[in-house]
């Protein structure tokens, strides 16, 4: 199975437009790309000049490059109507229950998931696949999600929680004994008198749904989490070169640590390639000595927090590629334009298994 | 003055500086500010250097002492969230401690508190706000009833809550600011706008005639991108206010400088 990349970072450092441009580079040198946003904020397709981007739409213009937003919504609810139609008797009440309307109605952390395993199903038909994550914290509670997940589905957590909720929900029994049964079950009762007993009979029916089709959802958790997994993922570790940087990339770093993951490649955004201080000693431009130093004081903050990331990486072992600031009104230009600084770097070719070449298909810009 | 500010808004566009400005200037109000942050080192709860405690949020610590409330009992809530399925089950129930953070922060602000909650990166933000309608939709009772009640009372009223949204002078990420402010429950109280840069302007003809000298070109190239001004940005809100990244990006007593002239609640 080939890599999929998956692109972490802070907000704003440009990740979408990195991830697209990752994507672009590989379908330009011949290889079926598709680019994925699980993040709810949808920029793909304004980065990419889509108009409309629900299922995997072709971008025009590049050969073999696709972009999918998926609609978490629908996903949620095609799943469950596909479990349903296995375990046909709990289908009433769970068309019935507040719980499993607002789990798909998309809780935090639930259009991740549902699009993650979505992106697995879709996955297959590419040869390359990137993910652009949401924000930094919650990228990397995302990558951690669906192991987490695997925990309850997989282990015996759901068989006992799934044995407790039948216990308690005999089809037969009285309200009030249900609640009442067993010492064993304090704890029901606990939940019960506190939160509501038909909230808790709600999640106790949710639960006994879920012990019946552990095998479908295991399955469905499965996807994704070997789309994630540390052995198959690359993480891809985006930064903008600006001061304090370097404290995000390590930041980032340790977080990847915690769940499993190494950074596979560092690429830092805007890059500034040279500086202006030495106008400052034009004649002509003397009445705008401070705006120069002003510019010229930013742009070398700038340098200086890429060549410490540059050093850090190297400590790592990771390769860095560097892009510079590209100024284009079309957000599409300047993905074109990163996928061909991508596309130059050694660590393309490494990629590839190649010598270093020109791309198959040339940019047109 | 309102004892809960939620700041909001995408990952990267200076959220946690605001949340630290609204602060500072409450500092001088009569609660002690609190600024409730998600990411960043939990032993950075601080040495009180500009006159507010930074307190980086624990999800499992607010679970625990949320499930501790509405069980009536830290003892069986700890019991319940130790036990081997519970203890899994709550690690994927989503949303579960975002609101658990939420709660302890009101908490805060019934102590007397005056808590500025720097939320995290926007979309899980917005999901997070509504994970406490999705709360109430499921009827709870009891405790839990009263509890997220208060919740979405105090987050529904303007003088208890404030909602600050933050973005930057960017078309993309205004657009996005746009989809975000509509998604909210009700419109946010002050939308900031971040990193708006407005250098003063180089005439075209002198750069032109300097980039001809030989030597100057990249200089002058990479000059003229950061003189490019923030583009002028379509209204978002009535009570908007702009930080400007010249002469230098504002420090947190330069933002709550200015935001104590523009804000006026």
């Amino acid at each position: 199975m080939s890599p999929t990349w998956i692109c972490v970072g802070t907000g704003g450092v440009g990740k979408t437009t990195v991830s697209a441009a990752i994507a672009m580079a590989f379908a330009r040198s011949g290889r079926r790309s598709l680019v994925a946003t699980i993040d709810p904020a949808r920029r793909l397709g304004d980065t990419l000049g889509l108009h409309q981007l629900t299922g995997p739409t072709d971008v025009p213009g590049e050969l073999g490059l696709s972009a999918l937003a998926t609609d978490s919504n629908a996903g949620a609810r095609a799943l469950v109507e596909e479990l349903l139609a296995i375990a046909p008797l709990h289908r009433d009440r769970m068309h019935a229950s507040p719980l499993l309307a607002a789990l798909s109605g998309g809780f935090a952390g639930m259009h991740e998931l549902v699009a993650l395993a979505e992106l697995a199903r879709r996955a297959p038909s590419y040869e390359i696949t990137v993910i652009d994550a949401a924000p930094s914290r919650h990228a990397i509670e995302v990558l951690a999600l669906p192991r987490r997940l695997a925990e309850v589905i997989d282990g015996r957590a759901i068989v006992w929680l799934s044995e407790l909720a039948r216990a308690t929900l005999g089809p037969r029994r009285g309200f009030g004994s249900r609640l009442l049964q067993g010492a064993k079950h304090w704890i029901i009762r606990a939940l019960a008198s506190s939160i509501g007993a038909p909230v808790i009979d709600d999640a106790l029916a949710l639960l006994a749904f879920a012990g019946d089709v552990q095998p479908e959802l295991s399955t469905w958790i499965g996807g994704a989490s070997r789309l994630l997994d540390p052995s198959s993922a690359r993480v891809v570790l985006v930064t903008t070169a600006r001061e304090g940087a370097l404290e995000h990339v390590d930041r980032l770093n340790a977080q990847l640590a915690e769940v499993g993951h190494a950074p596979a490649l560092v690429i830092v955004n805007r890059v500034p390639d040279a500086c202006p201080r030495s106008l400052a000693t034009e004649p002509a431009l003397a009445p705008w000595t401070t705006t120069i130093h002003r510019a010229a004081a930013e742009l070398e903050a700038a340098r200086v927090a890429t060549n410490a990331i540059v050093a850090r990486a190297a400590t790592w072992g990771v390769p860095v590629i560097q892009i510079p600031i590209f100024s284009a009104s079309d957000p599409s230009a300047v993905v074109g334009r990163i996928a061909s600084v991508l596309a130059a770097a050694p660590w393309f070719s490494n990629e590839r298994g190649e010598p270093p070449s020109m791309p198959a298909f040339a940019a047109v810009s | 003055m309102s004892a809960l500010t939620l700041v909001i808004g995408k990952g990267g566009v200076g959220k946690t500086t605001v949340a630290r400005g609204l602060a500072m200037r409450a500092a001088s109000g009569p609660a002690f500010p609190l600024v409730m942050e998600f990411e960043g080192d939990p032993r950075l709860r601080t040495a009180r250097p500009h006159g507010f405690d930074i307190e980086v949020a624990d999800g499992d610590a607010a679970l625990r002492s949320v499930a501790g409330e509405i069980l009536g009992s830290k003892r069986i809530a700890g019991a319940l969230l130790s036990h081997f399925a519970f203890r899994r089950l709550a690690a994927i129930v989503p949303g579960l401690r975002e609101v658990a953070l939420l709660v302890v922060a009101m908490r805060h602000a019934e102590a007397g508190r005056h808590v500025v909650v720097d939320m995290p990166a926007t979309g899980h933000g917005i999901a997070w706000l509504d994970t406490v309608r999705l709360l109430r939709a499921l009827q709870p009772a009891g405790r839990a009833r009263a509890l997220v009640d208060g919740l979405h009372t105090r987050l529904a009223d303007r003088e208890l809550t404030k909602i600050v949204v933050v973005t930057l002078g960017e078309r993309l990420v205004m657009n996005e600011t746009r989809e975000l402010c509509r998604a909210l429950p009700r419109p946010p109280d002050l939308v900031v706008i971040n990193g708006v840069h407005r250098p003063p302007a180089i005439p075209a003809d002198v750069l032109a005639a300097v980039g001809r000298v030989p030597g100057r070109a990249a200089a002058v190239a990479s000059l003229q991108a950061w003189l490019t001004p923030s583009e002028s940005l379509p209204e978002l809100g009535d009570a908007t206010c702009e930080l400007m990244r010249y002469p230098r990006v504002p420090t947190p007593s330069e933002v709550a400088a200015v935001l104590d002239r523009e804000v006026h609640w």
